[in-house]
């Protein structure tokens, strides 16, 4: 029987090589979460990654049980994505390939009502400079909520915000985006 | 097993990191929780201060003081109103900072802060703590005791026929000799007082606020004699409370 994430933060206290397995689960989601967080800095990425990684091993004490392992590793690598940021001042372009561009025009299309009278191509570059123009605390929504398939109690714990919060937040990037978008 | 898994296992190994022992996770926590607590017991502390400050004050005479709403502003405890307001601040950053505390919105935070020290602020005034915590203030807080003194100032009024002071002699029923704050003696005459049914009479070391009109340099008539607010009355060493 597979471990939970759980089990394996337990196992990882007595035995280090346990966390290996939790770093193989996690690391292609967090790894593709800093992508999209600071952009497509490959090397620069997996820097981060391992930092995030060094520094939930150093913090597995504090996980706090209440939370979802996945809430609470997606919330370190926010930080630390968002901390190599403000370091860097770098700004911060939205990182997403094609099938998840898609996606995401599908998804805002059916919830703010955009107009299709472009073309798909047209309509992939419009979103991402509509996504890239949302202020900060709206783009981090749009991304947990659409690309990264996180619910708002989820997001609520990634970024220590109350779930009503991530509600309105929510709706504001959607009507924020559909005015940047048209 | 993963390059990156490889190289994490081997960056812990290389720099012997070891995870961060639960204790002081523990402590950080329970600390945090601890300064919850104390900045709600400080802002009740305020609160109890702040109410007894307002309950004593005799707002009929604030407008003798002369300076319309300024008067009244000025009297108001807004020391401890500050510090209430300071301790709602911090009560906020620190729940803010514990492991739960984004759940809840700052606002609920200030409320639930503003309710609790008003609760506990009247159970201090109500039960006399926050006129004790006040007085030792005052007897071992000496910038306190000076700032509280300089305050009490603005009642030492004469002109405007407000006279705040500890009776040194009662001469009959006609005299009455009071040291004001700055210890200048005055002579005043009680001829003309008509004093409550049930009040007691004035006694020499009682503080007081004599209302009436200043009549020369060092004279006065009285009209009233009220005891002292809480706030006027100045701390005698070895007097542990006063009354």
């Amino acid at each position: 029987m597979t471990p939970s994430d759980e089990q394996l933060v337990q196992e990882s206290l007595k035995d280090k090589n346990k966390f290996a397995l939790l770093v193989e689960r996690y690391e292609q989601r967090l790894l593709r979460y800093i992508k999209r967080l600071i952009g497509n800095q490959s090397d620069l990425s997996e820097d981060i990654l391992q930092e995030v990684f060094i520094k939930i091993y150093r913090n597995l004490n504090d996980f706090d049980t209440n939370l979802k392992f996945s809430s609470w590793a997606y919330r370190i690598t926010h930080n630390e994505s968002i901390n190599h940021a403000k370091r860097t001042k770098d700004t911060i372009p939205i990182e997403t390939d094609g099938e998840e561009t898609a996606n995401l025009i599908n998804i805002l299309e059916s919830d703010t009502n955009i107009p299709e009278e472009a073309s798909k191509k047209e309509l992939a570059e419009k979103v991402h400079k509509a996504i890239e123009n949302l202020p900060k605390k709206y783009r981090d929504v749009i991304i947990l909520y659409y690309l990264e398939d996180k619910d708002y109690q989820e997001i609520g714990d990634i970024l220590k915000k109350p779930t009503s919060t991530i509600g309105t937040l929510l709706s504001r990037a959607k009507a924020k985006f559909k005015q940047l978008y048209s | 097993m993963s390059e990156i898994s490889k190289n994490i296992l081997k960056t812990i190994d290389e720099k012997h990191i070891k995870p961060i022992p639960k204790w002081q996770f523990i402590l950080l926590h329970v600390g945090l929780f601890v300064m919850f607590g104390f900045t709600i017991l400080f802002g009740s502390m305020a609160t109890g201060i702040a109410l007894l400050h307002l309950a004593t004050t005799d707002w009929e005479i604030v407008p003798r003081l002369g300076g319309g709403m300024h008067s009244f502003i000025y009297v108001l405890p807004y020391m401890w109103i500050l510090v209430l307001g300071l301790m709602i601040f911090l009560a906020t950053l620190v729940y803010k900072h514990t492991n739960q505390g984004y759940k809840i919105k700052p606002s609920l935070v200030v409320a639930i802060s503003i309710i609790a020290s008003l609760i506990i602020g009247s159970v201090l005034f109500a039960t006399n703590s926050a006129e004790g915590i006040e007085m030792t203030l005052r007897e071992k807080v000496r910038p306190y005791a000076e700032y509280q003194e300089m305050r009490n100032k603005v009642w030492q009024a004469p002109d405007q026929g407000i006279l705040p002071g500890t009776i040194v002699d009662i001469q009959g029923d006609s005299l009455m000799l009071l040291d004001d704050f700055s210890e200048k003696r005055w002579t005043i005459n009680i001829e003309n007082v008509l004093l409550p049914p049930l009040a007691p009479k004035p006694q020499i070391g009682d503080q007081v606020m004599v209302i009436g009109e200043k009549t020369g340099k060092d004279t006065f008539t009285a009209e009233g004699i009220r005891p002292a607010p809480h706030m006027l009355k100045k701390f005698q060493p070895g007097q542990k409370k006063m009354k």
